[in-house]
């Protein structure tokens, strides 16, 4: 007779795993104290199936096509000749309130003017929640580009020895040129926290910009290595993750709560 | 004849778009269903059928056949998935999460309050990104553990590792209300 099976072995048998010990059965119904504890365990993972899908009909594949379809690209990737306007208005925006002064508060002295301007003109307020959403949008796709290649593995990419990083090299050429101007706007300002991550992100995205379209095995994991000893992903969604809550907060609590966080 | 996902990936390399049409209408149902229940959020999870084919269409020339075409769209829709959801972490869900960590949102109250949806979300918000995605493929989408193992990039034994944690996970966060409603 088996001994009492661990949670563990209670849970590849709850899902049917080959790697379930094989008599499992035998002993849930000979022992009242295992049976107990796999019924427990049943109950609470049946559970999780009442979370509810909202259904999707048979022309639902359709619909997401006709909504993709404009957006796919043509094979060969078009180069921006110049900064998008976004880019130009986020910069425009740090020089008149600061990046990390406006956002995560610790400039509440030297941006009061500015705010309190945001706060009273209904045109100015609308403008800088347009350039909030730009300069989120920076960040959030730099860090998508540095997770992607964080996440990946080599050895999945196809044949050990060459990483197609073509995609990534694209993309961070495309944000290189905003980022410098987003760092010297910061450093302009005397804002030292958000130059300084833009710094960090500007030297990987030089380096991810001016790659070939394959990289070796060990140069790709040479440079996730980097990415993670510089621990950019981490540093981006945290300040991404604090201007997405003040994104989403009205303006008025943002006032309140600029110098706080 | 129905043009196969082999077949229709070669057309779409060769530069084809169209022929990207067959897979989105073949897998965008199930894309959203991993991906609803990877986030919980019906928008969010449209934003990640839609974000999740258009990558997958950029980077084509990567796709290799050493996984199958939905296994490989539910990688980059799991990967998607996970960052909206620290994206849109708001300071509500991360309220409600230390209740559930804490004990302190107690069985009555939520199962009385008529919160068994959000209590299941909250406890599905525990999981580390690496843990949901592995017990989402497993429990929701019957993937085997080889196939979570390649959509995470890891081996067999920490996608295995990955869903006991996530199962002890949820036993703790949902044992109140389980006990609760059997009672």
């Amino acid at each position: 007779m088996m001994t009492h099976p661990n949670e563990e072995e209670m849970i590849l048998h709850y899902y049917g795993e080959p790697e379930a010990p094989a008599t499992i059965d035998a002993h849930l119904n000979s022992c009242e104290d295992c049976m107990r504890r796999y019924e427990q365990l049943r109950r609470m993972l049946e559970s999780v199936d009442t979370v509810r899908v909202p259904e999707r009909g048979p022309l639902y594949g359709s619909e997401v096509w006709n909504r993709l379809r404009p957006q796919l690209p043509t094979r060969q990737k078009q180069k921006a000749p110049v900064m998008s306007w976004k880019s130009w208005a986020a910069v425009a925006a740090m020089l008149v309130v600061g990046v990390s002064g406006y956002y995560m508060g610790k400039r509440a002295n030297a941006v009061a003017p500015a705010a309190e301007t945001a706060a009273t003109d209904p045109f100015e307020r609308g403008r800088q929640r347009v350039l909030m959403v730009a300069l989120t949008d920076h960040f959030e796709k730099s860090r998508m580009i540095l997770a992607e290649l964080s996440n990946a593995d080599p050895g999945s990419q196809g044949s050990r020895g060459a990483v197609d990083i073509s995609y990534e090299r694209d993309e961070a050429s495309d944000l290189l040129e905003s980022n410098r101007l987003y760092r010297q706007a910061a450093l302009q300002q005397g804002d030292t926290q958000a130059a300084s991550l833009l710094d960090d992100l500007e030297r990987t995205l030089v380096e991810l910009a001016h790659s070939p379209d394959q990289v070796g095995t060990d140069e790709f994991e040479a440079l996730q290595q980097r990415i993670q000893d510089r621990g950019l992903v981490f540093k981006v969604r945290i300040f991404t993750s604090r201007m997405e809550d003040l994104n989403r907060a009205p303006l008025s609590q943002k006032s309140r709560t600029k110098g706080q966080l | 004849m129905e043009m196969s996902d082999e077949a229709a990936i070669a057309a779409a390399q060769d530069g084809n778009p169209d022929a990207f049409r067959v897979l989105v209408e073949r897998y965008s149902r199930s894309v959203f269903r991993l991906a609803y229940r990877m986030t919980g959020n019906e928008q969010d999870a449209e934003d990640v059928v839609q974000e999740a084919f258009l990558r997958a269409y950029k980077q084509l020339h990567r796709y290799e056949n050493r996984a199958s075409f939905p296994t490989w769209v539910y990688r980059i829709a799991a990967n998607y998935s996970l960052d909206l959801i620290r994206a849109r972490r708001t300071v509500e869900s991360e309220t409600m999460l230390e209740q559930l960590r804490e004990g302190g949102a107690g069985p009555d109250r939520l199962y009385l309050s008529g919160r068994m949806q959000e209590t299941l979300d909250r406890a599905l918000e525990t999981l580390s990104q690496q843990e949901r995605t592995a017990f989402v493929l497993r429990h929701f989408e019957g993937q085997s553990i080889d196939e979570i193992g390649g959509v995470l990039g890891i081996g067999n034994n920490a996608a295995k590792h990955s869903i006991f944690r996530a199962v002890q996970k949820l036993r703790k966060a949902l044992s109140p209300w389980v006990s609760v409603s059997t009672t």
